[in-house]
């Protein structure tokens, strides 16, 4: 008797491919554009052009499989993130830093801060086994000019495809809602000093003056709570603040806002606040890169993060040093930097790398490397990550980066990704 | 002028050093903006151009324009490095920062006629324009209300050392108003450039008389992991000063 036997197919190779570039005068348009129009203020980076003068071009399938997945995780994140919340006891295990436990620890006993909005982002990437996703960044996530204002321009000048969505007008609308439904002003806050940060926030205020809702750009050392309301300590005038603020947006990261002066107020950020965040400070529970260790402890259902993350372990589960098939990052990794392959490292960083991660392990993960597919683009072969932003559980944009390398950091080049126009929609 | 027009003044595109021209302050450049009196500064130090040297003005306010449009006359191209958004637009009253940059915008705004005219080849060397109050301020004290604009300069606000000296670049001038002692964010550069073989020499305008070469220190924790690493995680130093305790990593994620 003959049995039949199904071998599971092999998951398809991503399908993205680099567009022509756009002609040299045309790009210096843009590119003067975005930062004249569009606060992208930080279009150099040492000796690197970060904007890209080519688009990355997906298949509509493709789109539709990755945000199906980022907003399933979403999902699933937010699950586990509930599920957390009255955890305290996994928070060290998670990697958060004594302040931040602290502020957390009253979760369990009070009610959260309403989120005015949940914007989180997947750094999804192409390998021969089909999409992997790295991380989320479910706390502070920016580009979105680089998403929003970037792929339309570049778009401008690619037939038979458009951009993903638009990122940055959707968290602007939503947030004006907000601001409708709660009258006054919205508060953006960001640390002094960094451009990348500054530039996030300006940019988002310019939408929402656009839909006339005012707004402060400030720092969290100018909000007051009164009872459990935010407002600003001084109006720009000086005048003190009378009215409470509809909303706060906190791009400013949770573990630093937790290692603030006692003096700067911020627990309402995380719990007990009326005022709604976006993102809340509870954000910081699915921001730490760790939270893949407790998954199993959470009871959470998380298919989808399961089918795409590659494997992650304490790194003292796994013999890192010998095996050059794990990376290593901290565990709130915001932009690459902290990302370690030995092979990818100067010996003394390597060394130095090592001693902390023995020091610290909790402020560390070990993941599994995967083989990013490279992109033969007009630059050379390049790695792609490809950001996919929910907002609200929606999927709706790319944040696309391209890398020479494949750990893609801070030098990484801004790049606009497409999506394939579906035959209808190219039919005039 | 348009902000995109006066952009193109100072940051012409070809231009060989246009790219690292730092865009927001035109970006905010409007119809607001004022031409102030020019400072007097002396510049005998300074000599045309000889391909062979850039210029690094670590200059309070607009002062440092006004160097900078002066040694275009002599042959170099100003790059404005300026990395500090002025006050909020929503600001009820201007100025309620604690870097000014008024005065440098209405300089840059009122200079653009003054650069246009020039004929500056697309190779002319760098002449990178650095306000000295960025990490600092020079208005009033942090405090709630006021706009915190401070910046710090990193060494991938410039080109890289083998950038400059593909281009001929052989040594560096640093021209400041009271010390030939680089600040501490900029030295992470010079040192990175001077350990290149790109000779430094320093003019501190308080003492008249020409450029003498420098020898410039290692700063604290340099090379030390990654300079902007520390820089931007203050874990030992606040590269602001003493205010905040902690300077954050930027939320960029």
């Amino acid at each position: 008797m003959m049995m039949a036997v199904t071998l599971a197919a092999a998951p398809p190779v991503p399908r993205l491919r680099a567009g022509r570039s756009v002609d040299p005068q045309d790009f210096e348009r843009i590119r003067t554009r975005m930062m004249l129009e569009f606060c992208k203020w930080d279009p150099q980076v040492g000796d690197v052009s970060t904007l890209c003068p080519f688009p990355l071009i997906l298949p509509q399938s493709e789109w539709r499989e990755i945000c199906a997945a980022a907003e399933a995780m979403t999902r699933e994140t937010l699950a586990m993130e509930d599920r957390l919340l009255g955890r305290p006891d996994l928070y060290a295990h998670l990697g958060l830093s004594r302040p931040l436990r602290r502020l957390m620890e009253h979760a369990p006993h009070e009610h959260l801060t309403p989120a005015a909005c949940r914007v989180m982002r997947f750094d999804f990437h192409p390998t021969p086994e089909g999409w992997r996703v790295s991380e989320v960044n479910s706390d502070v996530p920016g580009g979105f000019a680089e998403a929003s204002a970037f792929p339309a321009l570049i778009a401008e000048h690619v037939s038979a495809a458009s951009p993903a969505g638009d990122p940055g007008a959707q968290y602007a609308n939503l947030l004006a809602g907000v601001a409708t439904e709660q009258g006054g002003a919205i508060a953006l806050i960001a640390a002094p000093g960094y451009m990348e940060d500054q530039q996030v926030i300006q940019g988002l205020a310019r939408r929402l003056r656009e839909r006339d809702v005012p707004t402060s750009l400030t720092g969290p050392q100018s909000l007051e709570w009164r009872g459990r309301r935010a407002f600003l300590k001084h109006e720009p005038s000086g005048a003190r603040g009378g009215t409470p603020l509809a909303a706060i947006v906190r791009f400013y990261q949770g573990e630093w806002l937790a290692g603030l002066r006692r003096s700067v107020s911020r627990r309402h950020l995380f719990v007990g606040g009326e005022t709604p965040v976006a993102n809340p400070g509870c954000a910081i529970l699915s921001e730490s890169k760790r939270l893949p260790l407790v998954w199993e402890e959470l009871a959470v259902a998380c298919p989808t993060w399961k089918r795409f993350l590659p494997d992650t372990r304490d790194s003292r589960d796994v013999p890192w040093m010998s095996d050059d098939g794990w990376l290593l990052k901290t565990a709130f990794c915001n932009t690459g930097d902290s990302v370690t392959v030995r092979e990818l490292l100067p010996d003394r960083i390597w060394w130095r790398r090592r001693l902390d991660i023995w020091s610290h392990p909790r402020h560390w993960i070990a993941q599994r490397r995967f083989s990013t597919t490279t992109v033969d683009t007009p630059a050379g072969a390049m790695f792609p990550c490809l950001g996919i932003y929910t907002i609200d559980g929606r999927a709706c944009g790319i944040y696309g980066r391209l890398s020479s390398t494949p750990v893609v950091d801070y030098s990484a080049m801004d790049v606009a990704v497409l999506v394939e126009r579906t035959h209808e929609e190219n039919q005039p | 002028m348009t902000r995109g027009e006066i952009f193109e003044v100072w940051a012409p595109a070809g231009a060989l050093w246009s790219a690292w021209a730092k865009p927001v302050l035109f970006a905010h450049l409007g119809p607001r903006t004022v031409l102030p009196q020019s400072p007097e500064i002396h510049l005998d130090w300074a000599h045309r151009a000889d391909g062979e040297s850039a210029v690094v003005v670590d200059l309070p306010g607009a002062s440092g324009v006004a160097v900078g449009l002066h040694l275009a006359q002599l042959g170099y191209r100003p790059v404005p490095l300026y990395n500090a958004c002025p006050s909020p637009d929503t600001a009820a009253v201007p100025g309620l920062t604690i870097v000014d940059v008024e005065p440098i915008m209405a300089e840059l705004f009122g200079g653009t006629e003054r650069l246009s005219r020039l004929t500056l080849p697309p190779t002319a060397p760098p002449a990178f324009l650095l306000d000295d109050r960025r990490r600092y301020g020079n208005t009033v004290a942090p405090a709630p209300g006021i706009f915190d604009n401070r910046s710090v300069s990193l060494p991938t606000d410039f080109p890289s050392a083998s950038r400059l000296l593909t281009h001929g670049i052989r040594r560096v001038v640093l021209v400041q108003e009271r010390s030939t002692h680089p600040q501490e964010d900029l030295s992470h550069t010079l040192v990175r450039w001077q350990e290149a073989g790109i000779e430094v020499l320093a003019v501190n305008l308080s003492t008249p008389g020409p450029a003498r070469s420098i020898a410039v220190q290692k700063p604290t924790m340099y090379r030390r992991i990654w300079q902007r690493v520390l820089a931007t995680m203050g874990l030992r130093r606040n590269p602001l000063g003493g205010f905040g305790g902690l300077l954050p990593v930027p939320s960029t994620g």
